[in-house]
Parts: C-alpha cells; sequence; structure tokens
C-alpha cells in the first residue's frame, strides 16, 4: 500500500492538535484548581476561631453569665455566676434559631463540691456533637468562689 | 524550494506559539473568573460577622474598622453579613453572625469608605464614618415638647457631700483646685441652675445629704441628672453616663445621656465617652449609683473627667464649659427634633 506523503503530515498534525489540547486542559484545571483553592482557603475562617469567639461570650460577656459585683457593678470576665446560668440567659446572649450557625449545648460543674447544673442549650440545637470543650475557669455561687468546669459540646453550621 | 523537514518544524513552532497564547489568555481568562469577587465577599462576609461576633465577647464600647473592604458594600440584616459590588446583583457573600435577643440591626453601608462595626453596651451597629464615633447614636425617639419648661421638673444631684460631722467629700485630689468631688459637683450643679432656672438641687451647701434623702427629694423630679467626677487607673480624660439597665424610661435615659454626652465633646478635650447600663436591682442603698433606681423617671449620673489624667484635672479645674455644655444638651433633648 503506497501512502501518501500530504497523509503522514496530516496524520502527524491531528495527533499534535490531540495532545496539545489535552495539555490545555490539563493545564486549565490545574491552574482553575489552584487559583479556586487559594480563594477558598484564605476566605475560610481559620480552624477553631469561631469556636473560641463564642465560648469567649459565654464566659466573659455580661449578657450572659459573667459575675457581677453587685457593689461596684463591674463585671468579671472568666468568672461565671452559678444562678445566672440559665437556658433563659442563654438564649438572650446567644439568639438564633438559625441552624447554619453553630449550636452549643452547656453545662457548669463546681469541681470542688462536684455539682453540676442541668445543660442547657441554644434554640438551634439539634443534639449533634461536633465538638466538645472543657474550658477550666472560676464560678461564683452564693456568696463563694470555686473552681470550676465548662462543658460545651459543640455543633457545626447544619 | 523547501524540504518536507522544514514544513514540519514551522508547523510545530506556529502550534507551539498558538498553544502559548492559547495558555497565556487562558490563564487570565481562569483568574477573572475565579477572582470574579466571589470569595473576596465571602471572605469579608466571614471577616465582618466574626467581628460582630467577638464584639460580644468584651464589656464596655468597643469598634472595629474594616478599611481593606476592597470597595465592597455591606448591607446587614436580621444577623446576616451581606457583601455586594453592585446593586441587585446575584451574588453576593453571605455569612450569618449572632446577636442578642432583640438586638439585630438593619443598615445598608453602599460604597462605604470604611466599614466600621460599633458596640455600645449591648448594641452593635455599624457606620461608614469614625468621626460619627465621636458622637453616640441616640434611639429615634421624639422627645420635643414645646412647654418642657413648665412639664419637667429637672433635679440635678450634685454627688456626695462633706459636713464637718459626716464627711463624704468623694474623691480628694491636690490637684483639683476645689479639692475634692463634693466641691467641684456643686459648683457645677449650681451654675447649670444659673443657666437654667427651670433647675433645682438635690442639696444648696457643701454638706452631706444620705442617698435616701437624695431619693425623697427627687420622688417629685421628672428628669434627674446626678453629676460625679471619675478617677480611673489611667490616664484617659473620659465622660461616662450610667443609666438604668431596666426602666419605663430606658429609651429617654439613653437619648439624654447620649445628646448630653455629644454635647460635651463639643468643647471639652476627650479621649472616650461612654454609656453604661446599670442593674439597678442589686445596688448597694448608700451606692451613688442607687440614684439611678427610679424606673418611671427619666434619670442618668454622670462621672466627669478623670482625676487622673492630665486633661481631666485641666477641665475640672476650668470648669464652665462643662455646665454650659449640658445645659445645652439639656435644651437639645427637648427642643431639636
Amino acid at each position: 500500500m503506497i501512502k501518501s506523503k500530504k497523509a503522514d503530515i496530516s496524520g502527524e498534525k491531528v495527533i499534535f492538535y490531540i495532545a496539545s489540547v489535552f495539555v490545555l486542559a490539563i493545564f486549565f484545571l490545574f491552574i482553575a484548581g489552584m487559583i479556586f483553592t487559594t480563594k477558598a482557603a484564605r476566605a475560610n475562617i481559620p480552624e477553631g476561631l469561631e469556636n473560641f469567639i463564642f465560648i469567649q461570650r459565654f464566659t466573659n460577656s455580661p449578657y450572659c453569665f459573667t459575675y457581677q459585683d453587685i457593689d461596684t457593678g463591674r463585671y468579671y470576665t472568666g468568672i461565671i455566676d452559678w444562678d445566672k446560668f440559665t437556658e433563659a440567659n442563654l438564649n438572650y446572649c446567644y439568639d438564633t434559631e438559625n441552624k447554619i450557625v453553630k449550636g452549643f449545648n452547656l453545662k457548669l460543674i463546681n469541681q470542688e463540691t462536684k455539682e453540676e447544673t442541668p445543660a442547657i442549650k441554644t434554640k438551634n440545637w439539634v443534639g449533634r456533637v461536633d465538638e466538645e470543650r472543657e474550658i477550666i475557669l472560676r464560678l461564683y455561687k452564693e456568696e463563694e468562689f470555686y473552681d470550676g468546669k465548662l462543658i460545651v459540646q459543640i455543633q457545626n453550621a447544619i | 524550494m523547501k524540504k518536507r523537514g522544514d514544513t514540519y518544524t514551522l508547523y510545530v513552532i506556529a502550534e507551539l506559539v498558538i498553544a502559548i497564547f492559547i495558555v497565556i489568555s487562558a490563564k487570565d481568562i481562569i483568574t477573572a473568573w475565579a477572582s470574579n469577587q466571589a470569595f473576596d465577599k465571602v471572605q469579608l462576609a466571614k471577616d465582618i460577622a466574626l467581628q460582630a461576633n467577638a464584639l460580644y465577647t468584651v464589656p464596655g464600647n468597643m469598634y472595629i474598622v474594616n478599611d481593606n473592604h476592597r470597595n465592597f458594600s455591606a448591607l446587614f440584616s436580621d444577623g446576616l453579613v451581606n457583601i455586594y459590588k453592585k446593586e441587585k446583583e446575584d451574588t453576593t457573600g453571605q455569612y450569618y453572625y449572632v446577636g442578642l435577643k432583640k438586638k439585630y440591626f438593619e443598615k445598608n453601608l453602599y460604597k462605604p469608605p470604611i466599614i466600621v462595626l460599633t458596640k455600645n453596651g449591648d448594641t452593635i451597629g455599624a457606620t461608614d464614618e469614625l468621626e460619627t464615633l465621636n458622637k453616640l447614636n441616640y434611639p429615634t425617639i421624639s422627645t420635643l415638647d414645646e412647654d418642657w419648661k413648665d412639664k419637667y421638673k429637672i433635679f440635678i444631684d450634685p454627688g456626695h457631700g462633706d459636713s464637718a460631722d459626716k464627711r463624704d467629700p468623694g474623691i480628694e485630689n491636690n490637684n483639683l483646685n476645689l479639692k475634692k468631688e463634693s466641691a467641684v459637683t456643686l459648683a457645677i450643679a449650681e451654675s447649670l441652675r444659673a443657666l437654667n432656672l427651670n433647675i433645682q438641687l438635690t442639696r444648696d451647701f457643701e454638706t452631706y445629704v444620705s442617698i435616701d434623702e437624695r431619693k425623697n427629694i427627687l420622688k417629685e423630679a421628672d428628669v434627674i441628672i446626678s453629676v460625679h467626677i471619675g478617677e480611673y487607673s489611667n490616664d484617659k480624660n473620659s465622660v461616662k453616663a450610667y443609666i438604668p439597665l431596666e426602666s419605663n424610661k430606658n429609651l429617654e435615659n439613653k437619648k439624654l445621656a447620649t445628646i448630653i454626652l455629644n454635647s460635651l465633646t463639643k468643647e471639652l478635650d476627650l479621649d472616650t465617652i461612654s454609656i453604661i447600663p446599670v442593674d439597678t436591682k442589686n445596688i448597694a442603698a448608700e451606692s451613688p449609683e442607687a440614684i439611678l433606681q427610679f424606673e418611671d423617671k427619666i434619670v442618668i449620673l454622670l462621672e466627669i473627667g478623670n482625676v487622673n489624667s492630665d486633661k481631666g484635672i485641666e477641665m475640672l479645674n476650668k470648669l464652665v464649659p462643662i455646665p454650659n455644655l449640658i445645659n445645652q444638651g439639656i435644651i437639645e433633648y427637648f427642643e431639636v427634633k
């Protein structure tokens, strides 16, 4: 069989086109993936930061459970008032039923007397525990200060 | 005449040039697509939502400035931070923050020069100019009343009060011309009365008056302004307005406190002004803050200056502008819509 020279060149060209398109497609995907990953990573909140900030609210905010000196009116961040540790207060200082944001289930333990409060939960809590943290802190109960522990169960956005 | 190899090489070079051109163009296109601001919007929305959440972790007032918002606009609505470029566009960056009960706010900052998140007491807000941060925003209630001079009994309560048998001088400081808080507050109160004939005082002299006695006198008052001076362990000159945490006159208290604080900033060299709600249910009977235990009256307690600040001492020694500016605030409360 006699092959034409013209056909030979066209065949090589087709193979070259196919190879080029293939390489280009890979390159496209690589660049797109790289940009997407970089951008998406930059848009993310660093791991654990959001949980940290919400937990800070529970322990430090005057609008949650923070102990207030009745004589001076001063709030003591980091000290939880046992009597303020109620679901009503929690839902005041963390008011959402939106499950797109994190939900919390909290329990306070007096490490000296081993007494525990009932668990209290935010309104968007559905019972899925994605993470649990223990926060060591001081607590105030009936004019005495104790070593305490705050158990925080975290439900990530659904 | 060209050989076949030459033609082939030319083909390959041409294809390579085209391929390089395509790759470069594609990279630009992909970059433009990927940087279609979608990620930037999401990132900014998350940052601002995180800042809003962070503001609730601290007591007191503060603000956070975003000056790297890359010309995006921000819409705050029901706990959702929306970042957008143009009005009515489909793709916005969105993220939720969690606020206090009934404390969510609505605000659209369109093409703002900066995005500033503010926390004033338990209220989060947003603004697009730092200038307004030196002035607090007050509740949008009307307190305009042409007959206010006839209808409202305004009492100034000069804090503390010294006498030979019972001493309550308040803060004592040799850098003060008048040496003690009770004398400074009385001087402010007397000047205020001279400026505004509607004003009455809970004490006219340098004498001790108990909190109970003051509260008895104030039973007939409609508006109460208790005056104190401050002493803090920093060198910042400030004025703080304390208001009851819970009151039937909550909005009025907040508005009067805000207007007076804003008025004081007009002429005084102040580093900070703030409004501090006080839980009046658990205050000791003899504490000055017990004056705030009137639920049906407009009542605020001003703590003016800081005796540990040079600027504060200078301000408290000059004195004259203080009553003048407080009086301007009272007039503005009733006379400006």
